[in-house]
């Protein structure tokens, strides 16, 4: 399967790869714990084989009852929008975050400035 | 007797506020802070008219949020001990002492409320959830208790400095845990009771379909909880 050469192959491999090592360069820092590095490398190594070996969705199709396979196309499509929808999550999650310390700070600035006094 | 200050995170709690407030006073906590987490009704007057130290959300931030503000607080008040509790008047205030004993006497840094080691207390479906969310915590963040997502704990002096948590919906229970996990933190499970009073059950009743409604918030917790898993 791998013989067949294709550059979207590499390509889809190659992002999962590097998502992967981002995540072991973050639990080498102790940013990341050993179970957060063992989720990325389940979901970035299944994304990164099904890449590498598309045939492997047939298997899982006919394993599960359906009779249709997906397209490397598709897979593709799919692993860009979950990607890009879970930044994106991400990202508001830490805007939210942002929204909170203001918040916070502004609550809590009347009670240190009078325990000053 | 130890600077103790008990929290209590309110949103939209006029009608019982004053009530858990001189529950908690009767028991001997005169300590309290309020945080009124941007709530429309009178929560903030009644709190404050009642004595009580009281720090205003300008716009509601989610339970989670406000128990780290309350916890920010207590750290402002150098206090020793914290406990925080629901504002909602679900839980008893008589089991404060049950929970700040073995901090005080130096058997670990955390306690946590259990409603499930108590059985009488919960419904056979709330429990069932529970237990889901208690797997979830353990699958996430590797620490396993009874009651992951009880909100009446108490924490030392050392435990509160270590304690940040960056959620802010009901998710924080479990970051806590977390927390605990990593900074090694010695915990203790303690038995409490819940009243499921008229309050408490109106308050549920008024959101449409509340199971599905639960089972919603679940899926979204877990969702926050495998993008920040994931990608953070």
């Amino acid at each position: 399967m791998i013989n067949d050469f294709a550059v979207y192959k590499i390509i889809i491999f190659t992002i999962c790869l590097i998502l992967i090592l981002r995540t072991v360069f973050l639990f080498i820092r102790k940013k990341k714990t050993f179970r957060e590095l063992l989720v990325a490398i389940i979901i970035w190594g299944f994304f990164g084989l099904i890449g590498l070996y598309p045939n492997l969705t047939d298997y899982i199709a006919k394993l599960t009852g359906f009779q249709l396979g997906l397209n490397a196309l598709v897979v593709a499509s799919l692993i860009f929008l979950f990607y890009n929808v879970m930044t994106q999550s991400l990202k508001n999650d830490n805007l939210e975050n942002l929204i909170t310390k203001i918040v916070r700070n502004q609550a809590l600035n009347g009670l240190a400035k009078k325990r000053k006094l | 007797m130890k600077n103790i200050w008990i929290i209590i995170p309110a949103f939209n709690e006029a009608k019982v506020i004053r009530e858990v407030i001189n529950e908690v006073k009767k028991e001997g906590f005169k300590n309290i802070i309020i945080v009124d987490d941007g709530s429309i009704d009178d929560t903030y007057s009644k709190a404050k008219s009642a004595g009580c130290i009281v720090v205003k959300h300008i716009i509601n931030r989610g339970k989670g949020a406000a128990t780290q503000t309350g916890l920010d607080a207590a750290k402002i008040l150098n206090a020793e001990i914290v406990v925080t509790m629901d504002g909602d008047g679900q839980h008893s205030a008589s089991d404060i002492k049950k929970l700040i004993e073995p901090i005080i006497n130096g058997k670990c840094d955390v306690t946590l409320g259990s409603r499930l080691l108590n059985k009488k207390v919960m419904p056979v479906s709330r429990r069932f959830i529970n237990i889901i969310g208690n797997i979830i915590t353990y699958l996430f963040y590797g620490i396993y208790v009874t009651d992951s997502q009880s909100g009446f704990r108490a924490y030392s002096k050392k435990a509160n400095e270590i304690i940040n948590t960056t959620m802010d919906r009901y998710e924080f229970e479990s970051e806590i845990l977390q927390q605990i996990k990593t900074a090694k933190l010695k915990y203790i499970e303690v038995p409490i009771n819940v009243k499921y009073t008229e309050y408490s059950k109106k308050k549920w009743d008024h959101i449409k379909n509340f199971p599905r409604q639960r089972l919603i918030n679940g899926f979204k917790m877990l969702y926050r909880m495998v993008i920040r898993s994931i990608l953070s």
